[in-house]
């Protein structure tokens, strides 16, 4: 009896394993992937887009383009080949249909590869897509696809967003990789804070905090890194430009500061010295006062002194303490500004409201949805601003 | 008055004889392993879901609670050194109400085991394996429980034990890599509940995940020292609780509630979002599935065993080996029941919220009819004398 | 005679033809074992000298040894006469040629012939004086029968006859010829000691015993095999091994029963636990410095005469990454080492697997620039990568097997060309991809670090299920067949010895020798699985040693010129918290 429910349980594991080896459902070989490396959005201006889904298939119509790695170009090592120089590394293939899945679909039918987005590492949308018909629609297809990495780039495009991708600098041989570096060092620099696609993707869910992203323009083989997209729930309402950044990674809390900025000299109007963060803390504090919300702001700034255009100047504590109000006063002035513009655009980038959340669970209670927390930020909050700047180096010796 | 018990009981039974082997150390890494199932990808949504930012204080409570069973199982197994919680249950509960419950019992842990494959074969399908059929994934996950539980069970506890560091390691190595992208504004409120029933909920969907704890039952009689079973028991409850809770403020920290509603399995998401830059490997969410892999086997495995051994003694088999197979092919076909996702955590969070008063009900049940035995025989000695 | 012969001759045929005899007991055997290993034909002379007796006439003892081996070439029968108190005795010595030490027999002739006569030797009878007092030689034996004699010849050994006694006296003068005890070849290491077991058994017991002289230290002895005969001898440290593992040992051996026994691994197969397991549950060495240190720690050795590996049991896994050399050399070197070992090992496993599941089915995990190079370096590859990585194995596994069956002069060659060559002409040709060849070379190397041989086989013939697996699942089979490995490792006992102690179940003093390799004087027990007497090995006290280290050549500024009992006494004090 046990020799023969052994046995045919063996039978039945080798049967099973045998119907197992029949079928390697998912083995795909590297170099027969359609390995899409990065995408641009744009919209559908002339012709109405084709559908391929089926004629129930909804929406405004987007023309994607995929850039795509063809294996071979890129030589192994660090030596290129002698020949091909000239040669695109990439290959970039556009398609249109009215949903993104369905243009996906049509640039899988001009492509003999299967599509694989796990190397993706850019995702470029065109402005106009943004302001209009928004984000929502458009990236719960990358959302679902389980191939999509959370760490990866979704950029606003200032006009053509192909264009953006077609860009080939020289510094690297595949456009995207050079893309993402650019991105990957404005953060290390400290120009733009670290939005990757998972991280908007958590701020678009959440209600008290409105997404951002970078904004980018593309020109030949240029590519300039203009700032930041404002968003107000998934539709773009403006932009940051890059000194307007800096009070949004100041009141953020950012560690990581970049920017530099100058200020008059002291009893020298003619003459400035500029200034550059190195380090900032920000803390953010909140009461209620007769059921307002009532913020204290607090921004401490560590930075060095990177030029003095005037040689009167002997830096000297003294100069370096004016320095340190001065700048401090500059930058609250930046900042008041950003926060009155945030106001009249009813959007709250800083993420205010979070903090309401966290702290007022009852009086969230009333707000609940992202537009209401909108309008109490735009009317009802109260931010009073404290700026500390510490001049810490300055370069040369003081006398 | 107990070890009159014992005796008797080992003239009763032929197998009460035990060898014993197994120390407190094995009994609370295994505990700690079987506890960590497949649950751990998904429970940050359902609990999220039910509470929103007091996910991480239910989950506290929840392993309070369950701690509270441990020790009532711990109790029970040093009252009963000789005996399985199967023999001593029959004994409390009489053979006919004992049957049942254990069939009963048997029955639930089948169908645990069936939806936990079930659940991490959807993961592997979604996430890794996309084309290739769940029935597959389903069935090699099967047939790695099904052969390790033919196991004696020695062989169980060693493997439980051995695979304790690869259950909680990845873990922690993923709220370590992600802890920079946390934000504990997204932890606050703490406790802020606007519907007690929905906390009660919650708290019974997270304890549901620590039903392998039964599996005790069966470790303790094989223990050197099973008096000392509730230091084990202790130690690999809190370990596998504050697994759960690290991992639920580290996921709530870095998504918020808004995203995890979003999210199917947000820990796994969570190692998405986790990153080595200066590794050669660029994406760790693969590498988490296949580690993750040895922490449903476990799972699965506990949950098989406990179903085995409650049908062998149900059955009156001496070895639970045979029954492995003959299950095999129901488990499987269970596990393909559900219709789709949606439908499958529909069957967890009910299986799981009903269930819970079986598994943690009868260790209550027993300590309470033991103790009321206890008492009716003081007073029959005292009226003696 | 002749006749008489042939007759017993098919009687004999008849029996082995008959199936296995069922009361072959343990006398069965040791009868049996008379039969001669030399003997190139069928004749058995067992049967023939089981039913007869030595008679008091010297010619018919002789006659009876002459027509049983006399067809043997090797077989020399020596007739003498010497004188013993004036009496003539005629004497027969016995020896087979070769096998025996010609120069031990010579002197023994020459004693015999020469020296009685000028001694005046007293006794009760003849036989007595010249066993007693006559043979100037340490090993002699009284043989009573000639089953017995016979017995004693075959193994080499002389037998000298004397007239008018129905005994003989066995002379020990055994001489097979053996090689001088040489370096080690499978494992080698660079600090320990080089000497390596060879064929002899009674060689390698006193290489044993060389190195430990404790009158604990237990040599048993058993013969298996009824053809060969062949001795076995297990050997322990009583008070320190577990007596039921003695007795198990003991118990296995005896069960043993075949009519030959090549050598140690040929034993293995029959006292092993599982044997359809690919790992090896016995130990097997080469060096005796690993066998002491095993009998030390509690295990038994068993060896095998012919055979220059000596097995110990129970076994487990750290044997795999474990070598004797890792106790000769500082802790921190020796862990890191270790650590090497362990990781190699795990190389030689999974890499390859790891590398088919990368490359087919999760590219995502590759960094982007990597993936693009990857592609391009397969572009024109025409096989699938499990394909392509699994012939390279494959070629690879000839390769090494070829390397060891060719002389040493061109096996070196032969790998260099096989490496260099294929490698390069294949990727040239565009039959594999440079990489894929970086992978098998990586994982070829990681196998060689393993310093255990048989161990090492095991992990290699894994990997290759371990690639199909990782063909059809990706990562996800990987661990799979992992965990599937893993649980059979768990389940594994050697002597009921769990496969994977002292890791699990854990214990302290184990976990000190098995991941790392502690400083020797923490590791104060035996392993605490081999359940041994003594556990305590290290008596002195970590405290003790380390105050007792003083510092006798401290440079001493203060008061140099003065006598320099003074200037020590500070350091004394400071010695002494």
């Amino acid at each position: 009896m046990r020799k023969w429910i052994r046995s045919s349980a063996l039978i039945a594991v080798l049967v099973g394993g045998a119907s197992l080896l029949t079928g390697c459902w998912d083995r795909l070989e590297i170099e027969e992937r359609g390995t899409i490396l990065g995408i641009a959005i744009d919209p559908v201006n002339d012709e109405p887009p084709k559908n391929i889904t089926g004629p129930h298939a909804r929406g405004v119509g987007y023309r994607i383009s995929a850039q795509i790695a063809i294996p071979g170009r890129i030589p192994l090592g660090p030596t290129a080949g002698g020949g091909g120089k000239t040669e695109q590394p990439v290959w970039i293939l556009s398609a249109t249909g009215k949903t993104v899945d369905d243009a996906m679909e049509r640039l899988q039918e001009d492509l003999a590869d299967r599509i694989f987005i796990g190397q993706m590492r850019i995702i470029i949308v065109n402005e106009q897509i943004a302001r209009t018909t928004g984000m929502l629609a458009l990236q719960d297809y990358f959302r679902r696809n389980a191939e999509t990495r959370r760490l990866i780039w979704m950029i606003i495009s200032h006009g053509d967003a192909k264009q953006v991708l077609q860009a080939s600098p020289k510094l690297e041989r595949v456009p995207t990789l050079y893309l993402v570096g650019t991105m990957e060092h404005a953060v290390t620099l400290g120009k733009i804070p670290n939005v990757f696609l998972g991280n908007y993707w958590s701020t678009l869910s959440s209600f008290g905090r409105e997404p951002i992203l970078p904004f980018i323009t593309g020109e030949d083989n240029r590519i300039y890194l203009d700032g930041l997209a404002l968003f107000h729930g998934d539709k773009m309402v403006g932009t940051l430009n890059t000194l307007q950044v800096a009070p949004y990674m100041e009141l953020t809390n950012q560690k990581q500061a970049g920017y530099g900025y100058s200020v008059p000299l002291p009893d020298e109007p003619n003459q400035s010295a500029t200034l550059k963060g190195t380090i900032r803390h920000t803390i953010i504090k909140l009461k209620m006062k007769q059921n307002k919300p009532f913020f204290d702001i607090y921004v401490i700034i560590n930075g060095n002194v990177h030029e003095l255009t005037s040689s009167r100047h002997q830096l000297s504590s003294t100069l370096m303490e004016k320095l340190s109000i001065e700048s401090a006063q500059f930058l609250q002035d930046g900042q008041v500004k950003f926060i009155k513009r945030m106001k009249r655009l009813g959007i709250d980038p800083i993420g205010l409201g979070e903090y309401v959340r966290a702290q007022y669970p009852v009086y969230w209670s009333h707000i609940e949805t992202r537009n209401r927390w909108d309008q109490v930020f735009a009317k009802d909050a109260t931010i009073r601003l404290h700026n500390t700047f510490n001049v810490v180096r300055s370069g040369l010796a003081p006398h | 008055m107990t070890d009159q018990r014992n005796n008797s009981s080992q003239s009763m039974k032929q197998e009460s004889e035990k060898p014993k082997e197994a120390s407190v150390i094995q009994l609370a890494m295994s505990i700690g392993t079987a506890i960590i199932g497949v649950g751990l990808l998904a429970f940050p949504r359902i609990t999220v879901n039910y509470v929103m930012t007091a996910a991480p204080a239910a989950t506290a409570m929840a392993v309070l609670f369950v701690l509270g069973i441990g020790i009532l199982v711990a109790y029970l197994g040093s009252q009963y050194p000789q005996l399985t919680m199967f023999e001593y249950g029959d004994q409390l509960l009489g053979k006919w109400v004992g049957c049942i419950i254990h069939a009963l019992l048997s029955f639930y842990y089948l169908e645990l085991a069936a939806l936990a494959t079930r659940e991490f074969g959807e993961v592997v399908v979604t996430s890794v394996l996309q084309r290739t059929p769940v029935e597959v994934t389903v069935l090699t996950m099967l047939i790695l429980a099904a052969i390790a539980s033919r196991n004696n069970v020695f062989v169980v506890i060693r493997i439980l034990t051995y695979y304790m560091p690869w259950v909680y390691f990845p873990v922690i190595v993923i709220v370590l890599l992600t802890l920079k992208g946390g934000n504990e504004l997204n932890l606050q409120p703490w406790f802020h509940i606007t519907h007690p029933m929905s906390l009660l909920k919650a708290v019974l969907t997270i304890s549901a995940l620590f039903q392998n704890i039964l599996i005790a039952g069966m470790f303790i009689p094989y223990m050197i020292h099973p008096e000392r079973a509730w230091k084990g028991i202790l130690i690999g409850v809190g370990g596998a609780g504050s697994l759960y809770v690290i991992l639920m403020l580290a996921t709530l920290g870095v998504f918020g509630t808004e995203e995890i509603k979003h999210i199917l399995w947000p820990t796994l998401d969570l190692a998405k979002t986790a990153s080595l830059p200066v590794f050669f490997i660029e994406r760790l969410d693969p590498i988490f599935v296949a580690v993750w892999v040895t922490a449903v086997f476990t799972g699965i495995l506990s949950s098989y065993y406990c179903s085995i051994r409650g049908m062998a003694h149900v059955f009156q088999l001496y070895d639970h080996r045979s029954m492995s197979i003959f299950i095999f092919p129901v488990i499987f076909v269970m596990s393909l029941l559900p219709k789709n996702i949606a439908n499958l955590y529909t069957i967890v969070e009910i299986v799981g919220q009903f269930g819970i008063i079986l598994t943690m009900g009868y260790p209550v049940l027993l300590v309470l009819i033991h103790l009321l035995k206890k008492v009716l025989k003081k007073k029959k000695v005292l009226r003696h004398a | 005679m002749f006749l008489r012969m042939k007759y017993k001759k098919r009687a004999q045929q008849k029996k082995t033809l008959a199936p296995q005899n069922h009361d072959e007991n343990l006398v069965n055997r040791q009868e049996n074992r008379i039969k001669n290993e030399k003997s190139g034909d069928s004749q058995k002379p067992s049967e023939f000298f089981l039913h007869s007796v030595f008679t008091k006439e010297l010619e018919p003892n002789l006659a009876l040894f002459e027509n049983a081996l006399g067809s043997n070439m090797d077989l020399l029968i020596r007739r003498f006469t010497i004188e013993l108190n004036d009496d003539l005795i005629s004497c027969g010595l016995v020896h087979l040629d070769g096998s025996s030490s010609k120069t031990d027999i010579n002197d023994i002739l020459a004693a015999l012939m020469f020296t009685i006569d000028q001694s005046q030797q007293r006794g009760t009878s003849a036989f007595r004086v010249i066993y007693s007092q006559c043979i100037p030689y340490a090993d002699v034996a009284i043989k009573n029968s000639p089953r017995e004699a016979a017995d004693w010849i075959i193994a080499g050994n002389s037998i000298l006859f004397l007239d008018g006694y129905e005994r003989v006296i066995g002379l020990s003068t055994q001489a097979f010829k053996e090689r001088a005890v040489e370096q080690s070849q499978t494992e080698q290491v660079i600090q320990g000691s080089r000497e390596a077991f060879i064929e002899s058994i009674g060689t390698n017991v006193s290489l044993i015993r060389k190195r430990m002289r404790s009158t604990d230290l237990k040599v048993h002895k058993i013969q298996i095999g009824e053809e060969t005969a062949t001795n076995v001898a297990f050997c322990y440290l009583e008070g320190i091994a577990n007596e039921a593992l003695v007795n198990e040992v003991k118990k296995r051996l005896e069960v043993v029963k075949t009519d030959s026994l090549y050598g140690s691994g040929y034993l293995e197969q029959f006292i092993e636990d599982s044997p359809f397991s690919p790992f090896p549950q016995v130990q097997n060495t080469e060096r005796p410095d690993k066998a002491v240190a095993s009998i030390l720690e509690g295990r038994v050795a068993i060896l095998v005469d012919g055979s220059p590996f000596c097995l110990i049991v129970p076994a487990v896994f750290s044997q795999f990454y474990q070598t004797t050399e890792d106790y000769d050399t500082r802790f921190l070197m020796a862990s890191l080492i270790r650590a090497i070992r362990l990781i190699s090992l795990l190389f030689a496993l999974i890499f390859p697997s790891v590398y088919v599941s990368l490359i087919e089915y999760n590219p995502e995990m590759i960094p982007t620039k990597f993936a693009v190079a990857v592609a391009g370096g397969r572009a024109g590859v025409p096989f699938p990568a499990i394909v392509e990585i699994f012939g390279l194995e494959i070629i690879m596994e000839i390769l090494r097997e070829a390397t060891i069956r060719l002389p040493q002069q061109i096996g070196g060659a032969l790998s260099i060309v096989g490496v260099l060559v294929i490698g390069e002409a294949a990727v040239n040709a565009g039959f594999v991809s440079p990489i894929t060849v970086v992978v098998v070379s990586l994982t070829t190397i990681g196998s060689f670090a393993t310093p255990a041989y048989n161990a090492a086989i095991a992990l290699r013939m894994l990997r290759f299920p371990l690639m199909i697996i990782s063909g059809i699942f990706g990562l996800y089979g990987v661990m799979v067949g992992i965990i599937l490995i893993t649980n059979h490792l768990i389940k594994l006992e050697s002597f009921g010895v769990p496969y994977l102690s002292p890791l699990l179940p854990g214990n302290k003093f184990g976990f000190f020798d098995s991941i790392i390799r502690a400083p020797v004087w923490m590791m104060s027990k035996r392993p605490e699985q081999l359940q041994t007497g003594k556990a305590t090995r290290i008596k002195v006290n970590q405290e003790t040693l380390k105050n007792q280290k003083g510092r006798p050549l401290a440079p001493q500024y203060q008061n140099i010129s003065e006598n320099s009992s003074t200037s020590s006494t500070p350091n004394d004090e400071s010695n002494q918290p």
